[in-house]
């Protein structure tokens, strides 16, 4: 079996029509920034605090537990329930933890009697702790990003294939980054874990392409930078298709079936593993097209001038 | 013994090992759940041999705490308070009994604790952030103490306030006697005068709870070491008629009256506290009063049923997902592509044997690291495999064509797994607990795929060569 057989699909003519594409994402993004007001960061970068609470028997009105939590002179809080469970978030910075546990919990169980309550999961996040998280997110970020450029500019022998394919994940990332603010889901620590995966997966993508380009650059000389681009694309092709195919199934699969915590992290996968295959042919290989025929062509001029100036002579 | 074979032996030896490695994982797996407590209960040595699950998974409590080093005597250098504070806080734990707590140092002032399986996380967060600073007092009740008592109450000040910052109120300082200080008794009953500390539970040997009380009640009997109890004897000696006043954590918990000289270094602690308090009093004195404050900074706690839960919903995904995969692979490559399934197969088991061999923890997230590096090992053998398709349309034979196409995907391959692999180090490096479960299943589910994806197909497919079983390659 086989999706397709070769094609000779013209990616470099194209390229200014698709930058168009990536212009409009980034729009998007920022928009839904703007729209959103922010991201909505959660309670590992704000500092809080997290109760999950579930029910005997399902509650009927959910204006009583908020009315429960009210009571205890909290007003600025979120809550979310789903069949049994609630869980409510307060990211105000709380010097006394324990008492608000128990207040919650005690104010709660008054308001439900005959409907016992148990204490699924809490998570607290102090406001030190917080802005450490938040360091060592920034860190993992700029560490894993160096260390790509590196290794990428010492496999291809060029800074320039490197920065490429960075510019090529910061375009995933951000952009991802905009589709998470869009659907308002919260920026926690597995947002980060995921962010990073699409950056792996992204320059994943972009390294097999590179590769072929490269390789057919040594066998090819006598053809246009531009058709061995465009040849190297097509023969890649059905393999980008394949694999993208494969990373998206198991990603959906997570985000249908995988749950809560593994919800929003498949949610990031999936958009990201549109945007690295999309990057890698439409972003990363376009820009080195560009940057090397630019520089060709100077080199040409300069090639000129000189024999032009040596005819003066 | 030719090559192919000597590859094929080490690849079965593994596998071999793998699952022997797996095995007690396995039976745990189908283990009731009785049996299952029975055996945490009796510790069982099973229990070191099955996969360590993440707190997100198995149920329980992840603090952080901070060693407040304000209230740190100016004596004491911070870190070795903090590693004092550490060990003390293990040994605390150690008594409470947990199965595989985690205790470290992070940082300079930070104490990382993890409680897997924990039932009561309160009853623990109370046994840890306990100061226990025990201290034998004489209680003064000179003029001058009684006219402190008196301006202290008037000026509605409380023993603590009072301790806290002593030289803000001059005019009580001024008439307390030398190296005195106010406390407060224990549910409220009045304030005493107590003189310099005499002892402290630094010089204590042994703490337990007995029920040797007027009615019956439990009482915390100590016992002093041999330094401890000389002094202890010579301060009864001296102090007949005078009341002791045993303080805990600040608090004056009860003040006898000394009758006689106590020479054998034991003393009774009486207070108003039921079982549960005194067995939690006994268990902090043992183990040692922390050097300063704690405070919690950090919590996380999983119920068990929660995680369960989790269990059921990542294993279910993952399976979904995984199973999808192997179809597609078999449909879409067929023959090549139940070799490339084997090798999924084995980069699952093996996978899963070095994260039981080596005690690392499986999280949550670090089962979506699983699904992901297969997805990764599908790259590669997809890579293979169309490089293979394209070697064959150049009309090269079947052995050539399979030849080239590994020949010229590995550095692909490499150079992919790899800089994925630098994004997965960082993560380690700079994330916390189930985002380390994350990047350390991605890791070595990379490294592994790395020699699944590419040797032990190109094995497969040598042995089929060789002895003939495949003439020509369905792709």
């Amino acid at each position: 079996m086989q999706f397709f057989k070769s094609t000779h699909i013209d990616f470099i003519g194209n390229r200014k029509k698709i930058f168009l594409v990536s212009a409009l994402f980034l729009v998007i993004t920022i928009a839904a920034f703007i729209y959103r007001g922010g991201p909505n960061y959660g309670i590992d970068f704000t500092g809080g605090i997290l109760m999950q609470i579930s029910f005997e028997k399902e509650i009927t009105d959910l204006q009583d537990v908020r009315n429960a939590i009210e009571d205890v002179k909290i007003t600025s809080f979120e809550l979310q329930t789903s069949e049994n469970l609630i869980m409510i978030r307060a990211k105000t910075n709380l010097e006394s933890q324990e008492e608000f546990e128990k207040n919650i919990k005690e104010s709660i169980q008054n308001k439900f009697p005959n409907n016992h309550i148990k204490v699924e999961r809490i998570e607290y996040v102090g406001p030190s702790v917080g802005k450490y998280l938040s360091k060592q997110a920034l860190y993992a970020f700029f560490f894993a990003f160096i260390g790509m450029i590196v290794y990428i500019a010492f496999r291809f022998k060029s800074s320039l294939w490197g920065i490429a394919s960075v510019l090529g994940i910061i375009h995933d990332v951000v952009i991802s980054f905009g589709f998470v603010i869009l659907a308002n889901k919260e920026v926690n620590i597995t947002v980060v874990a995921a962010l990073l995966t699409v950056a792996g997966y992204s320059i994943n993508d972009t390294i097999v392409l590179f590769d072929r380009i490269k390789e057919n650059l040594r066998f090819s000389s006598k053809e246009t930078f531009g058709n061995i681009i465009n040849k190297s694309i097509n023969e890649v092709l059905v393999r980008t298709v394949v694999t993208s195919l494969t990373v998206f199934i198991v990603a959906s699969s997570l985000f249908f079936f995988g749950g809560e915590v593994i919800h929003t992290f498949a949610y990031i996968m999936v958009i990201g593993t549109v945007l690295g295959v999309y990057s890698t042919i439409f972003l990363c290989t376009p820009l080195v097209y560009e940057w090397e025929v630019r520089r060709n062509n100077r080199l040409k001029m300069a090639l000129k001038q000189g024999v032009v100036n040596s005819k003066k002579k | 013994m030719n090559k192919i074979n000597w590859k094929l032996w080490i690849t079965v030896l593994l596998l071999v090992f793998s699952v022997w490695v797996l095995w007690p994982s396995i039976n745990w797996f189908m283990m009731s759940k009785d049996s299952k407590e029975q055996a945490e209960q009796s510790k069982d040595p099973i229990l070191s041999k099955i996969l360590k699950l993440g707190l997100d998974l198995k149920g329980g409590t992840h603090l952080l705490l901070e060693v407040d080093t304000s209230k740190l005597d100016e004596n004491i250098k911070l870190k070795d308070a903090v590693d004092r504070a550490t060990e003390i806080i293990r040994n605390r734990i150690d008594q409470f009994g947990v199965t595989e707590p985690m205790i470290a140092k992070q940082g300079d002032k930070w104490i990382f604790i993890q409680l897997p399986g924990i039932k009561d996380p309160k009853a623990a967060k109370d046994l840890i952030g306990k100061t226990a600073l025990l201290e034998f007092r004489i209680v003064n009740n000179s003029q001058e103490a009684l006219k402190a008592l008196d301006l202290l109450t008037s000026s509605g000040i409380k023993p603590a306030q009072y301790r806290e910052n002593s030289s803000k109120y001059p005019e009580i300082e001024g008439i307390l006697p030398e190296g005195s200080s106010i406390f407060e008794g224990k549910s409220g009953d009045g304030y005493y005068v107590l003189d310099k500390a005499l002892l402290t539970g630094a010089a204590l040997t042994n703490a337990k709870v007995e029920f040797g009380g007027q009615f019956g009640q439990p009482v915390v009997s100590i016992e002093f070491s041999k330094e401890g109890g000389r002094v202890f004897a010579d301060v009864t000696d001296r102090n007949r008629e005078r009341n002791l006043a045993i303080v805990l954590d600040g608090i004056v918990q009860s003040a006898p009256v000394i009758r006689n000289r106590i020479p054998d270094g034991k003393a009774v602690i009486e207070g108003s506290f039921n079982a549960e308090d005194a067995r939690l009093l006994a268990t902090v004195l043992r183990a040692g009063a922390l050097p300063a404050p704690v405070k919690v900074i950090e919590e996380r706690t999983v119920g068990p049923s929660l995680g369960d839960d989790s269990i059921k919903k990542g294993f279910m995904s993952s399976l979904v997902g995984v199973v999808i995969v192997f179809v597609f692979m078999l449909v879409y490559y067929k023959t090549s592509g139940i070799i490339a399934d084997i090798a999924l197969a084995l980069n699952l088991i093996i996978l899963m044997a070095v994260m039981v061999y080596f005690r690392f923890t499986l999280t949550l997230p670090g089962v979506a690291g699983i699904a992901l590096t297969l997805a990764m090992a599908v790259d590669a053998n997809v890579l293979i495999l169309e490089r293979i398709r394209e070697e064959l349309a150049t009309g090269k034979t079947t052995r050539v064509a399979v030849d080239a196409g590994y020949q010229k995907v590995f550095w692909t391959i490499f150079d992919a797994n790899f800089t994925t692999l630098i994004a997965a180090v960082f993560l380690f490096q700079f994330g916390s607990g189930p985002i380390k479960g994350f990047a350390v299943t991605l890791s070595i589910g990379l490294i592994i795929s790395m020699f699944t994806a590419i040797s032990i197909t190109k094995l497969i497919y040598e042995f089929l060569f060789k002895e003939n079983f495949l003439l020509k390659i369905k792709i």
